[in-house]
């Protein structure tokens, strides 16, 4: 998954809505969503990637623990993607008739973190 | 910072408005723990929760800070974009906490700590007096103050570059051990450094404390309560001793035993010779009384022979008996002192004005010198936040912190097992059924067979921090293989159902008996994706791969073992399925993230259902891999 600029303001705008919501109920205080606004606008400028991202926003909800669920998301877009490609190639193996493969391949997906 | 950070702490804790994911998690517990499950009291706590979290029902005031600064965000939102949004909450009026500023003077805090480390603090200079003798222990001290700088300064300040070079001396050192390598082998990339830097900073606030105990300073205690309840009580006790003093010195003081003549000395002086070895202490208290009646002998002495001097008008011979008698006073006097002091007795009803008047003087010097800095410094040190505790790292330490940081490893990862299994014990003597407790009994030898990588896994549930932010339903959670736990399936499903099943117009419990009915094939599925698919995403994402896994499970045993129809186009995401899928998302307004955890149950699934998956997909029945594992 490509990361660029329209995917940082997806993340940002995300992460603004459970600042404002937090605001709204009463959550957050302004001085906890300043911080927190403080910690995101410093710590997103350094994110070049995926994988990067996902530390970022790692942090970000072990800090804030309103936030773990962008950061589920996202870690889990990683995951998909490699079982996308994973199933795709099984099913392509499979096609074939090479079902030993397709056994491998399907191993290696249910075993991998 | 101490008091505020405290009070912060407190407050987010008590706060009942706080997007709260423990009392969520709570509930879980409640259920999870509970196979017998009380609807009304999950209830009560889920749709609290649900509905403080997703619902968002409690709204501040409009014209609260809070909601002013929402508004302002949402307008920055609109005009520039989200960074805008995020930029306008950092400018808020109330603006961020004021950064705490000790008010100790550092540089005696720090001359105090260093003289913890280099040698005695001299409350009357103010200095450090380094014993000259101690030349290695100096040379591990300037290593020690190394640390201890690095404890004040903050480990987050140091740049990433050097934090890198930190994390892989560390890491080498660490790999030497066989249990170590296995964490740090399988510990996931993106969390390798936050392991590292746990175990950096824990070990370099250990050491710090250790040094401090080796070299004579009392341990920094992190209890910021005690240290400042102990400075304000020495603040109290220098206040009221000066109150004292100052009273006894407005008070018309007795006549001065002594002339002015050349060399005469004050009673009253502070100058009283101290106790030293070369002071005779009275053996006992019969003798301290004797010398207190010498004592007064002694001072009629002196105004005897002072008034001959006076009257005598600059004899050598009567100056020279005054000097003695004054000096025999004087020595008297010490000994006195020293006495009292042994017996307890300086207080005593017996002590002179001028006695308490230099008493109070050279306990209100030890206080202001001596035992408020160093309360301060410990109230300033104790005040900083855990994670500012921690810092750069000089050169020559590297090896000792990974010496440490490997100490501290061995040591965690004991404890850790430890933990973990009192944690499961506990939980297993909360079941009520016997069904649970075997439930939890089979978590219990799976765990004790766990490789290290499980053990890290299941450490980091167990480690302060995360329970701290972590409530005690995850616990349970230990991770993906632990939940086996859940194997008898129905705490799981009702923990899944409860993210989206309306808690007041149902009863749990029925509704999993409806979906694992394997009777029923069709209203299971259709159910089922009803209930997932009204979750909010936020919801969905909480779910963990078991329970979407045991769930699917369920749909799938429940349609006799194969991927019911419809079904399959979201397991094998195929482009048909997605967009059928974006469609049906797209019509209920759901978002795309909904639909992924679909995805993510493919690793939770057991073999023989991926195949069954692929093999349904219309790839051919009969071949013996299909037969041998769907059979299995």
């Amino acid at each position: 998954m490509e990361y660029n600029k329209e995917r940082k303001e997806e993340i940002e705008n995300k992460i603004l809505d459970i600042l404002i919501e937090g605001l709204e109920t009463g959550a957050f205080t302004t001085q906890q969503a300043s911080e927190i606004a403080n910690f995101v606008l410093v710590k997103i400028e350094v994110v070049n990637d995926q994988a990067s991202l996902v530390n970022f926003l790692y942090d970000l909800s072990s800090k804030w623990s309103s936030f773990v669920n962008i950061y589920e998301i996202e870690d889990g877009k990683i995951e998909r993607d490699l079982e996308q490609n994973a199933v795709k190639e099984a099913l392509d193996l499979v096609k074939k008739g090479e079902i030993d493969q397709a056994l491998n391949l399907a191993k290696s997906v249910d075993n991998t973190e | 910072m101490a008091l505020e950070a405290k009070e912060r702490e407190l407050t987010i804790k008590s706060s009942p408005n706080k997007l709260d994911s423990g009392t969520i998690f709570m509930a879980e517990q409640t259920v999870t723990h509970q196979p017998k499950i009380n609807p009304e009291q999950a209830t009560a706590a889920r749709s609290e929760a649900v509905g403080r979290l997703v619902l968002g029902e409690k709204k501040t005031d409009e014209n609260s800070p809070a909601s002013v600064l929402a508004k302002k965000a949402k307008e920055a939102r609109e005009r520039e974009g989200a960074e805008a949004g995020l930029r306008a909450i950092t400018e808020s009026d109330e603006g961020a906490p004021e950064p705490f500023k000790p008010s100790v003077d550092k540089a005696k805090a720090r001359r105090f700590v260093e003289g913890s480390f280099r040698g005695k603090y001299d409350s009357e200079s103010g200095e450090i007096k380094r014993d000259d003798k101690e030349d290695e222990a100096y040379k591990k001290v300037t290593k020690a103050k190394g640390e201890l700088e690095a404890v004040i300064e903050g480990y987050d300040k140091i740049p990433e570059q050097k934090k890198i070079l930190i994390r892989e001396r560390v890491r080498e050192s660490m790999i030497k051990d066989p249990r170590a390598k296995a964490v740090i082998d399988v510990c996931p990339t993106r969390h390798l450094d936050a392991l590292l830097d746990e175990y950096i900073k824990g070990s370099v606030a250990e050491m710090a404390a250790a040094h401090s105990r080796i070299y004579g300073g009392e341990p920094i205690t992190n209890n910021i309560e005690i240290n400042q309840a102990k400075l304000n009580g020495l603040i109290e006790q220098l206040k009221a001793k000066k109150d004292e003093l100052g009273k006894l010195q407005n008070t018309p003081n007795q006549p001065k035993s002594t002339s002015t003549q050349g060399g005469a000395s004050q009673v009253e002086s502070d100058d009283l010779p101290k106790t030293s070895d070369q002071v005779k202490i009275p053996e006992t208290q019969e003798e301290l009384d004797e010398l207190e009646e010498e004592f007064k002998l002694a001072k009629e002495d002196v105004t005897t022979w002072s008034n001959l001097v006076e009257k005598g008008r600059g004899s050598e011979s009567l100056q020279d008996k005054l000097n003695g008698a004054i000096a025999r006073r004087d020595g008297l006097l010490s000994r006195i002192h020293a006495g009292r002091r042994k017996f307890g007795g300086e207080q005593a009803s017996g002590e002179t004005k001028e006695q308490k008047i230099s008493r109070l003087q050279k306990e209100i010097l030890k206080l202001e010198y001596e035992d408020i800095p160093i309360a301060k410094a410990d109230a300033e040190l104790a005040g900083i936040d855990r994670e500012e505790f921690l810092g750069e790292i000089v050169e020559a330490s590297e090896g000792a912190l990974a010496d440490a940081v490997m100490a501290r490893f061995k040591r965690e990862a004991s404890e850790a097992d430890g933990r973990i299994m009192a944690e499961i014990e506990k939980i297993k003597n909360d079941q009520t059924s016997e069904e649970g407790k075997k439930a939890v009994g089979n978590v219990e030898n799976h765990f004790k067979s766990l490789a290290p990588k499980r053990t890290f896994k299941a450490r980091r549930f167990f480690s302060p921090k995360v329970t701290d932010e972590y409530p005690p339903g995850h616990k349970a959670i230990l991770n993906r293989d632990a939940q086996v736990m859940v194997e008898h399936g129905i705490d799981v499903l009702t923990a899944a159902l409860m993210e989206g099943v309306d808690w007041e117009k149902t009863n749990l419990e029925e509704k999993v008996k409806e979906l694992t009915d394997p009777s029923k094939k069709d209203p299971n599925i259709t159910r089922a994706q009803e209930i997932l698919s009204s979750l909010k995403p936020e919801e969905v994402a909480r779910l963990n791969d078991s329970v979407q896994g045991r769930l699917m499970d369920q749909i799938i045993i429940a349609n006799g073992g194969s991927v019911p129809k419809g079904m399959e186009s979201y397991l094998l995401n195929s482009p048909e399925g997605q967009q059928l899928v974006e469609k049906g998302a797209e019509k209920k307004g759901l978002v795309k993230e909904k639909i992924w955890p679909f995805l993510k149950k493919l690793k939770g699934v057991k073999l023989n259902h991926f195949l069954t998956f692929l093999l349904i997909a219309g790839i051919g029945i009969g071949s013996e891999a299909f037969k041998s594992n769907v059979m299995s």
